[in-house]
């Protein structure tokens, strides 16, 4: 039962933040254009593995502390949720230099992922209970850690990528 | 978990609200972003004036306390490093639903901001004119200067003065949108034609030239212009004199010596112009001088002119009759050229050929002249009439088919196309055509490719009669005509009677080592499609 009114209360809190952003891409007042064809396999490719990176540092800074079954697993679909708003983000401010933009979106990711992480690691653990659960401010380092490592690692990928192909 | 929940919450709310703030910090107007209006005015076309109109309406209704700053920020952006790689990996990963702008995109923007906004913009007269000062910008300044109309002026007269010689050089061409005064515009550009930039001097007198209403202030700076000797700044002196009529008289002399003396430039050839147009009778020698002179250039600018002289009499036509017999083979085809063409104005092509047989009321000239169908053939009343003519019209078509243009016999584009149509109402005949068989036959033997090929194509219309014309283009000594001919056995006449066709193999072969590569390929392409086993025994593949 408490894992049943867990999840509602996770359906809850994303219904709330989806009708938050309704409004704000309506602001814009501009029809939304879809891409010519779905993002390709191969940007798609190196943005996995970008957000791999980034999965990876935030566990390895936070394997001393209490974390939840799955740690990674929770990771992964956190960024199923905060990938996309980053996107919607990036989308809602492309009338700004897209370095300004950039920074924008990723300043915002770190604090929305640093709480979430928080807020994850608050699940109950099985394992690892004997340690000490996160504070606010460990989360938002590990956020802002495993966001620049994965910023930085991004373009590399990318370079990679152009000589490879 | 209460506490946790709480603070995730204000803060998804905290990031969405300042994302959201950020994003929406642009006046609006019906809904619309300022950008998005600006990008409506740039991308239209000027003829699109109702979408113009509404794009430019919009930004005005903006409070303009918001949009100015906005403006000015947009043409202040600067490119950084990361922005454009950014925007070059969306490109390149199709990721179309981020529409970035660059640098240089965003300051079009805000100059199509001020475009719109015209004198109203006025306020940000001091941010513009300090940007003059700033290398990297100035030049969007200067554009969006222009706009502010005569509170620019003194902003614009200190452009002209800028370090760069691009910002001067527009200042220079558009500072006339700015002054109201006829004689400070002109005082203010007389200083530009000292600048060092050859552009900025050249716009300078432009601009001077074209204040025809103040004679006395602009003529004596066009003379002292033309007698500088300044390249094309001198001609461009010289031929705004023109636009002063006689007030320009006092110029003659000038302009005579420009137009006789030292090498002959564009500034001569233009002082030429401006005395045949000021004083076409008192000019006449001078540029008949110019015609006898040794110079080539110099007489080749003469004959540009006198072709066009304000007058005619005799010595115009006789110089240009005679310049057809000039060493220089271009001046000497000029002639020709033009000779012809006046011919051509006086004597109707159709009188040329007086014997034509008529049909419906309109002679077979009438008929040809009518225009073809988008594939070339005739319409069908043209068609008809041309058959019910018949054998009586093949005497005006051979002659017709041969047609070069008198006096001097050149094959213009025009006497293409008259034997063109000959061509293919010769086609139209069908079997009517056999009687011209034998004069077809005799131009085969033309010293000139296009009177071969011409008589070649024309017999196509007379069946199984054409293959014998055809196997002996294949053997022209002019490489178009036997590439013609090697075309028409697989696609033309051949293609009708492969049977006969089958005469053309032996020559397909000799044109496998023919000299010219084109007819080698075509050859090899051909008998590939008419006999295959005789290609393969030629080695081809």
């Amino acid at each position: 039962m408490k894992t049943h009114s867990y999840f509602s209360a996770c359906g809850r809190w994303l219904a709330t933040l989806a009708a938050v952003m309704l409004p704000a891409v309506s602001a814009l007042g501009d029809p939304i254009e879809m891409p010519e064809k779905s993002i390709t396999p191969e940007i798609s490719f190196l943005i996995g593995a970008a957000i791999f990176f980034e999965v990876i540092c935030i566990w390895l800074m936070l394997r001393r502390s209490r974390t939840p079954r799955f740690f990674i697993l929770w990771l992964v679909v956190m960024h199923l949720i905060t990938y996309p708003s980053f996107l919607g983000s990036l989308w809602l401010l492309q009338n700004l230099r897209p370095a300004i933009a950039a920074g924008i979106g990723e300043g915002a990711a770190v604090v929305v992922e640093g709480f979430l992480i928080y807020f994850i690691c608050q699940i109950p653990s099985h394992g690892n209970s004997a340690m000490a659960t996160p504070s606010i401010l460990k989360c938002l380092s590990a956020s802002f850690i495993g966001n620049a490592v994965s910023a930085l690692a991004f373009p590399v990928f990318i370079s990679i990528y152009d000589r490879a192909f | 978990m209460k506490k946790p929940r709480a603070i995730l919450f204000f803060a998804l709310i905290a990031t969405v609200v300042v994302i959201v703030k950020i994003a929406t910090a642009e006046p609006h107007y019906r809904g619309r972003a300022l950008t998005s209006w600006l990008q409506q005015c740039s991308d239209m076309p000027m003829d699109e004036t109702q979408r113009l109109a509404e794009a430019r309406q919009a930004v005005c209704a903006m409070p303009r306390d918001q949009v100015l700053p906005r403006l000015l920020q947009m043409i202040e952006t600067r490119e950084d490093t990361v922005s454009p790689w950014i925007i070059a990996k969306c490109n390149e990963f199709h990721l179309h639903f981020l529409k970035w702008r660059s640098a240089e995109d965003l300051q079009l923007l805000g100059i199509a901001g001020f475009e719109a906004l015209g004198t109203n913009a006025s306020p940000a007269l001091t941010e513009l004119t300090d940007l003059l000062r700033d290398p990297g910008h100035a030049f969007t300044a200067v554009r969006c200067l222009v706009y502010l109309r005569q509170p620019a002026e003194p902003s614009m007269c200190q452009a002209l003065t800028n370090a760069n010689p691009r910002v001067r050089q527009f200042a220079a061409q558009q500072l006339f949108w700015v002054s109201d005064d006829a004689e400070t515009f002109v005082a203010h550009l007389t200083n530009s034609l000292n600048d060092p930039d050859g552009n900025v001097r050249f716009e300078a007198i432009q601009g001077i030239g074209a204040q025809t209403q103040c004679p006395d202030l602009v003529i004596p700076i066009l003379i002292r212009t033309l007698e500088r000797q300044d390249g094309n700044i001198s001609a461009e002196a010289a031929s705004a004199l023109a636009g002063f009529g006689t007030n320009a008289m006092r110029a003659f002399v000038v302009l005579s010596n420009a137009a006789v003396s030292g090498n002959f430039s564009a500034t001569a050839y233009q002082a030429m112009q401006t005395l045949a147009t000021l004083a076409p009778e008192r000019a006449l020698p001078i540029v008949l001088q110019n015609f006898h002179c040794a110079d080539r250039d110099r007489r080749h600018g003469a004959l540009l002119l006198l072709c066009r002289y304000p007058l005619k009499n005799p010595a115009i036509r006789s110089a240009i009759e005679e310049a057809v017999r000039d060493e220089d083979p271009k001046i000497a085809e000029f002639a020709r050229n033009w000779i012809t063409g006046q011919y051509r104005d006086e004597h109707s092509v159709n009188n040329q050929f007086p014997n034509d047989p008529t049909c419906g009321g309109k002679t077979l000239g009438q008929w040809l002249e009518f225009d073809r169908n988008p594939d070339g053939s005739f319409r069908e009343d043209v068609h008809d009439a041309i058959v019910h003519m018949g054998t009586n019209a093949i005497p005006g078509l051979l002659a017709r088919l041969v047609y070069v243009e008198p006096p001097y016999g050149l094959r213009t584009p025009e006497a293409i196309e008259l034997n063109v149509r000959a061509i293919c109402a010769l086609i139209a005949l069908g079997r009517q055509a056999i009687p011209a068989l034998p004069q077809l036959q005799a131009l085969m033997d033309s010293t000139n490719s296009e009177t071969v090929r011409f008589a070649m194509i024309a017999s196509s219309g007379t069946g199984s009669n054409a293959i014998s014309l055809f196997l002996k283009g294949m053997t022209n000594r002019f490489a178009d005509v036997r590439n013609e001919a090697a075309a028409n056995m697989t696609e033309g006449v051949g293609a009708q009677f492969p049977d006969l066709r089958r005469q053309a193999i032996p020559l397909f072969m000799n044109l496998l080592n023919d000299p010219d590569e084109d007819v080698r390929m075509n050859a090899t392409n051909q008998l590939k499609e008419i006999a295959p086993e005789a290609a393969a025994r030629a080695g081809i593949k």
